[in-house]
């Protein structure tokens, strides 16, 4: 990301807290913690991590589907929470999501020209007259034929029912769209074809994307940063290819080193890291420490802060300045 | 590598011309048609497939376990010398669980919510080793955990399943396959899909170590070619309901022959540098669905190279040199533009 534009959205101190109940007991953990982003008009931003490591409810916060606690969401320019009713309806219509279950996404008994023709009526983007048109316009443009307008969604295929979940995020001719985990539901030969129509709209309509995935390689082919989260923090943030090159964190390395490269050459040895996401487990020091295989006396008792190591080169370890290297060839996704 | 393996070692699954059609009213829908698969001894064969492949009833036939719509029309399935298909189901119940056994994509899904995970354990045994006496079954759950590392393996007998996140819960899947000790055969239908990174890491790992160590046979189902390059011996490829390709791991990822594997390998997105962003190759088109009278190669209306002779003549399975095989009219021919894009490295 070049410093010098102003990003498209940013956040400051994000943060989002659940009440688990467990039992008779209360618990409160927090999703998303204190986390800072920047994303600038027609990139791509990635965000990383495993289950419970808070993305969806980024996801959810930077569409203001759910409230933050704390922290503060700009998007262009403006703080969305001082926005008037009138400009909130805006912004929605600016930020639009793709979410991971084409099936799931649209409602059963639609047809897919309603669910197109929803956001341009909502939004009073056409005329009753000109909606027909305007929605074969943008089913064209994902690669629909006209003709899928009086279908229902479970005449479709997965790859179609995406292609409808893009269009209604499209219709309204957003500036961002978050896309949370769009092609992981779907067969690898379909995959490529809706990674394409995602470039091909980026290149179009000056998209930016904010990208939730767990396929590194994916991730490295579309991104221009890369986020990585672990327990709700930031751990790592840099240019998709200095981060790729040369990850810094020990949780950046063992994902990538985890992720099965489809080259039998490269078999991985021993699993990168033991153990699992332990959810509330840390309540002091670093959260990965209970499965890094460099912690060290210190990692249990100061969290370590997000710290700048090179330009645009962000990474949360008391240890980063000895993960230069790149990793072992083997251990590449590339 | 792949090569010796399938030379001489004795089959522990070994079908031949496997079909299998649904009953619909319309008449019968062929899901899987004249399937050949077999599995030696101590080895790791996977077999790639997209939804509707076929896949997953081929796994269920061997199991013994087919919907009640489903029947097999031709073919045998010859587990260590005996023919599955032709055996009481009373005999193929007795085997499933026994020396064949499945470890499935969600085990949330396939343990019993509402029993502890000592219960679930033991109960396998009560089944198919009744003379092992009740204290001895507890402590051979706990060795069972041990082994798949599950840690507290004593306190998580009295857990249940919603307690254990989805590495542990597949973890258990995993011992109530093995808690026999006599199986030959682990048919894993997608078993990491439903897991993080990091964690499916630590289960392939697990499968490749018994396989080294207790000599075991998997057939190992998924849809991820990564999951494949990282673990089986030998791969088959299957596309609406054929094998399209069969071949050792090394000569399937540097070589393959079939076009679709090849569209397969071409679109996973290898990045970095000036491909970034670029247009990934992909297969154009869908899977036909099994409904549909089929002339030609099951592949033709997606494949770039198509010609007449594909879509008028089916392609048999034939042999493409020592240990593998390919059902394409063109493989020969093609074999020379099939060079892995990468194949410098």
């Amino acid at each position: 990301m070049s410093a010098s534009k102003a990003p498209l959205l940013s956040t400051r101190g994000l943060r989002k807290r659940y009440k688990l109940r467990g039992g008779n007991a209360v618990r409160q953990i927090t999703a998303v913690d204190d986390v800072s982003i920047q994303l600038a008009s027609g990139e791509t931003l990635a965000v990383v991590g495993e289950s419970g490591c808070g993305k969806s409810t980024l996801a959810k916060l930077i569409t203001q589907l759910e409230i933050p606690d704390e922290g503060e969401l700009v998007f262009d320019g403006r703080p969305v929470s001082t926005r008037s009713r009138r400009e909130r309806l805006a912004f929605r219509r600016d930020v639009q999501i793709v979410l991971q279950d084409p099936y799931g996404s649209l409602t059963p008994h639609f047809r897919v020209h309603t669910l197109v023709a929803e956001p341009l009526r909502i939004h009073r983007l056409a005329t009753p007259s000109k909606l027909p048109a305007r929605v074969a316009e943008i089913l064209e443009s994902v690669g629909l034929a006209p003709e899928i307008a009086g279908r229902f969604p479970h005449e479709l295929s997965g790859g179609q029912r995406q292609r409808v979940s893009i269009a209604r995020a499209i219709a309204t001719r957003p500036r961002l769209i978050v896309c949370d985990e769009p092609v992981s539901a779907l067969d690898v030969s379909v995959r490529s074809q809706i990674v394409n129509l995602l470039l091909d709209l980026q290149r179009e309509l000056g998209l930016s994307y904010l990208f939730i995935s767990h396929d590194l390689a994916l991730v490295d082919h579309i991104a221009d940063v890369v986020c990585v989260m672990y327990l709700g923090r930031i751990v790592e943030q840099a240019p998709a290819a200095a981060f790729f090159a040369a990850p810094r964190h020990p949780y950046s390395r063992a994902l990538i080193a985890s992720s099965p490269v489809p080259d039998p050459r490269r078999r991985h040895g021993a699993p990168a890291v033991h153990g699992e996401v332990e959810v509330g487990a840390t309540t002091s020091g670093c959260r990965f420490r209970n499965r890094c295989p460099m912690a060290l006396a210190k990692c249990a008792e100061t969290d370590p802060p997000l710290r700048v190591l090179a330009a645009d080169h962000l990474v949360a370890c008391h240890r980063a300045d000895e993960l230069g290297e790149p990793l072992p060839f083997a251990e590449q996704i590339r | 590598m792949g090569d010796t393996l399938v030379a001489e070692a004795p089959r522990v699954l070994d079908v031949r011309g496997l079909s299998i059609a649904f009953r619909r009213p319309a008449g019968p829908i062929r899901v899987v048609r004249d399937v050949d698969l077999t599995v030696g001894h101590g080895e790791i064969v996977g077999l790639v497939g997209e939804s509707g492949s076929g896949k997953s009833i081929f796994a269920r036939a061997i199991l013994g376990t087919l919907p009640r719509q489903a029947e097999v029309l031709t073919g045998e399935i010859g587990f260590v010398g005996s023919d599955l298909r032709h055996m009481p189901p009373s005999q193929v119940r007795h085997l499933r669980g026994d020396r064949m056994a499945l470890v499935p994509q969600e085990p949330m899904t396939s343990l019993n919510p509402s029993l502890r995970i000592g219960r679930q354990l033991t109960e396998v045994l009560e089944v198919h080793r009744p003379e092992i006496r009740s204290a001895a079954r507890t402590e051979r759950a706990i060795e069972m955990l041990e082994l798949v590392g599950v840690n507290f393996p004593g306190e998580r007998l009295s857990q249940y399943p919603y307690q254990l996140s989805g590495g542990l819960r597949q973890r258990v899947a995993i011992a109530m396959a093995l808690i026999c000790g006599r199986v030959e055969l682990l048919i894993a239908d997608e078993p990491t899909t439903a897991l993080d990174v990091t964690i499916q890491a630590q289960i392939l790992d697990l499968f490749v170590r018994l396989q080294t160590k207790q000599k075991m046979s998997v057939l190992l189902i998924t849809h991820d070619l990564g999951v494949i390059a990282q673990t089986a011996q030998r791969v088959a490829v299957m596309y609406a309901g054929e094998i399209v390709e069969m071949a050792g791991v090394d000569d399937l990822f540097a070589t393959p022959r079939h076009p679709y594997t090849r569209g397969l390998l071409d679109s996973l997105p290898r990045a970095g540098g000036a491909a970034r962003k670029a247009h990934l190759p992909s297969i154009e088109g869908a899977v036909p669905s099994p409904a549909e009278e089929r002339r030609g190669c099951s592949f033709v209306n997606r494949c770039a190279f198509g010609v007449d002779l594909c879509r008028q003549q089916q392609p048999q399975l034939e042999s493409a040199g020592a240990g593998r095989s390919v059902r394409c009219h063109r493989w020969q021919e093609l074999a020379d533009q099939f060079v892995r894009r990468d194949a410098a490295l």
